[in-house]
């Protein structure tokens, strides 16, 4: 950075410093270190846009057209709460009855929890317990869905509702801090801060002496003497800084101490920027790891209902710092009991963007974010079938998110015409809600 | 999203400490977890403390002393706290001024902070002795 453009930059900050009053000394230097740096932040997604709080994708009702690798942590709830709209191509008549179309219903829900949640509860212990947390990384990597699917008479050969179950393994986990991956990012991390930390120290001690042999005690200052830098005394010293270190508006700068200033900071920044550099890497190291889970789902309803079960592969990587790909391949099977069986398999992909930034409270509110997914399925004894889907989900609330979702498909199951819906669902991760009622 | 504090007492920059009379520096830090990342350093002995020298797993309180023995006593000190967000957003770090028997004489400061993961600060605090 030229020195011009630099000095303009700490003069800024010194300004901007300036109308707040209560910043500390140590903000105040590190606001300099930061503007030198040139820092980009970049959001807060300790909460994963790889996480599912919704129904897994064997539920027709879901508004999950293709299945995330990992589950809630801990464990969530899914409502798909209603079919807010159903569009038909003109001339078309439903034959469906109850609450209408064919691949609407409403009622359906499931309650996904990890095996890590479980064990917890059997131990009795909080599950945001440390210990506990960094002990049971495997435990994690296994969740449980429970729940019921709404069923109609045309699809289902029954319109009483379908039991589901599923269990899912993460067989691949770059995500979690407690991974290989995870320890080794926390590692750099820890070094990058102590080399960081050390070169601050210093910078702070010089910047402080200049500061105080520079300045009179009603805070106008002129240049230093950096030859007498380690000649201050103690008391008065301490007094002084008493009486600006959560007042450093109060200090009136000269451009010369300014120089010395940044001076000082220019010559110091490696070990700021080092942290940065590696502070990034391994977010990004731990954002974009790659996941890969196995899935197994089934739907099974009573009397002569058709059964649903699907195995399933999961793959998502992170793309961008916003930015998740998911692809499925499962292996589909229709029990019909009434008719021929249908086997087949799907293909599924969605990209899931992050719209806004995430609260920095641990259990804080997750991002908005939206998702357009496409699926082709295909299976015996029906014509192939094509589905798109766009969904944006909305915080509500801390653990509480509102998925909305409009969705097209090619056909209907075993009907010939196209359709298209609007769904609305919710979805509570229980335990940040709870965290709420602390 | 930058580093938000919260002092309940503010970080007065500078504490007058009278080892003659036993007086010493009580630090705590409480992390929420799951992984706290922070460094304790002196301008003068370099790094104090680090999560590591805590044995066992990542803890929610740490705390340590200073000043207790007489090698730790150095006019003009500078001890700094470095914390880490990146894998705990949520920190709260008291020093506490106590007499020889351990008492509480003054809070020195007690700031909450929380974070996202690329974030970082410092908390300084010049030991003047007396």
């Amino acid at each position: 950075m030229s020195r011009p453009l630099s000095l303009a930059l700490l003069c800024v900050s010194v300004l901007a410093t300036g109308s707040a009053n209560a910043e500390t000394f140590d903000v105040w230097l590190k606001g300099q270190i930061h503007t030198a740096v040139g820092r980009m932040r970049i959001g807060i997604s300790g909460k994963s846009t790889s996480r599912q709080h919704e129904s897994p994708s064997a539920d027709d009702r879901s508004t999950s057209l293709v299945d995330q690798s990992s589950s809630s942590e801990f464990v969530s709830v899914a409502m798909n709460v209603i079919s807010v709209g159903t569009f038909r191509p003109a001339g078309t008549s439903s034959n469906s009855s109850g609450s209408g179309a064919g691949t609407t219903g409403s009622g359906s829900g499931t309650v996904t929890a990890s095996g890590y949640s479980l064990l917890a509860a059997l131990s009795k212990k909080s599950m945001t317990d440390p210990a506990f947390y960094a002990a049971h990384t495997d435990a994690r990597r296994i969740a449980f869905t429970l729940g019921t699917a709404a069923s109609t008479k045309d699809t289902d050969n029954t319109d009483k509702p379908g039991a589901v179950w599923g269990f899912k393994y993460l067989v691949i986990n770059e995500r979690d801090l407690y991974s290989k991956a995870g320890r080794e990012a926390g590692e750099d991390v820890q070094m990058a801060l102590t080399r960081a930390a050390s070169a601050y120290n210093p910078l702070l001690d010089r910047i402080q002496r200049i500061i105080y042999l520079a300045c009179q005690p009603n805070g106008d200052c002129r240049a230093a003497k950096e030859d007498i830098l380690e000649n201050v005394d103690p008391d008065a010293f301490g007094r002084f800084w008493l009486r600006f270190n959560d007042n450093m508006a109060a200090i009136r700068f000269s451009r010369e101490v300014l120089n010395q200033i940044e001076d000082l900071i220019q010559a110091g920044l490696g070990p700021f920027q080092e942290f940065q550099d590696i502070v990034e890497r391994s977010y990004d190291r731990i954002h974009k790891g790659r996941q890969l889970a196995l899935s197994y789902q089934v739907v099974k309803r009573v009397d002569n209902g058709n059964d649903d079960q699907r195995a399933e592969l999961i793959y998502d990587h992170g793309l961008t710092d916003s930015i998740t790909w998911t692809v499925n391949v499962s292996g589909d099977y229709k029990d019909r009991k009434m008719a021929w069986d249908s086997r087949g398999g799907r293909v599924a992909t969605e990209f899931k963007g992050r719209l806004t930034g995430e609260s920095g409270a641990p259990f804080g509110r997750t991002a908005m974010n939206i998702a357009f997914s496409g699926e082709g399925k295909w299976l015996t004894k029906t014509k192939p079938q094509y589905t798109f889907q766009a969904k944006l989900t909305i915080p509500v609330a801390s653990g509480m998110d509102l998925p909305i979702v409009y969705r097209w498909a090619s056909r209907r199951d075993v009907i010939d015409q196209t359709a298209s819906e609007a769904r609305l669902g919710f979805s509570i991760d229980t335990t940040r809600l709870a965290q709420l009622f602390r | 999203m930058a580093v938000n504090s919260n002092p309940t007492t503010n970080n007065p920059g500078a504490v007058f400490v009278a080892t003659g009379q036993g007086q010493f520096l009580h630090f705590s830090l409480t992390a929420g977890g799951p992984i706290p990342i922070f460094t304790f350093t002196s301008n003068v002995e370099g790094t104090l403390w680090e999560p590591a020298d805590f044995p066992g797993p990542p803890k929610t309180l740490y705390e340590w002393d200073h000043l207790r023995n007489l090698s730790d006593i150095q006019q003009l000190e500078l001890l700094t706290l470095a914390l880490a967000f990146f894998s705990n957003a949520q920190y709260t770090y008291t020093v506490d001024l106590c007499d020889r028997a351990g008492t509480v004489l003054q809070t020195v400061m007690n700031i909450q902070y929380t974070g996202s993961p690329t974030d970082y600060t410092f908390e300084s605090l010049r030991v003047i002795i007396q």
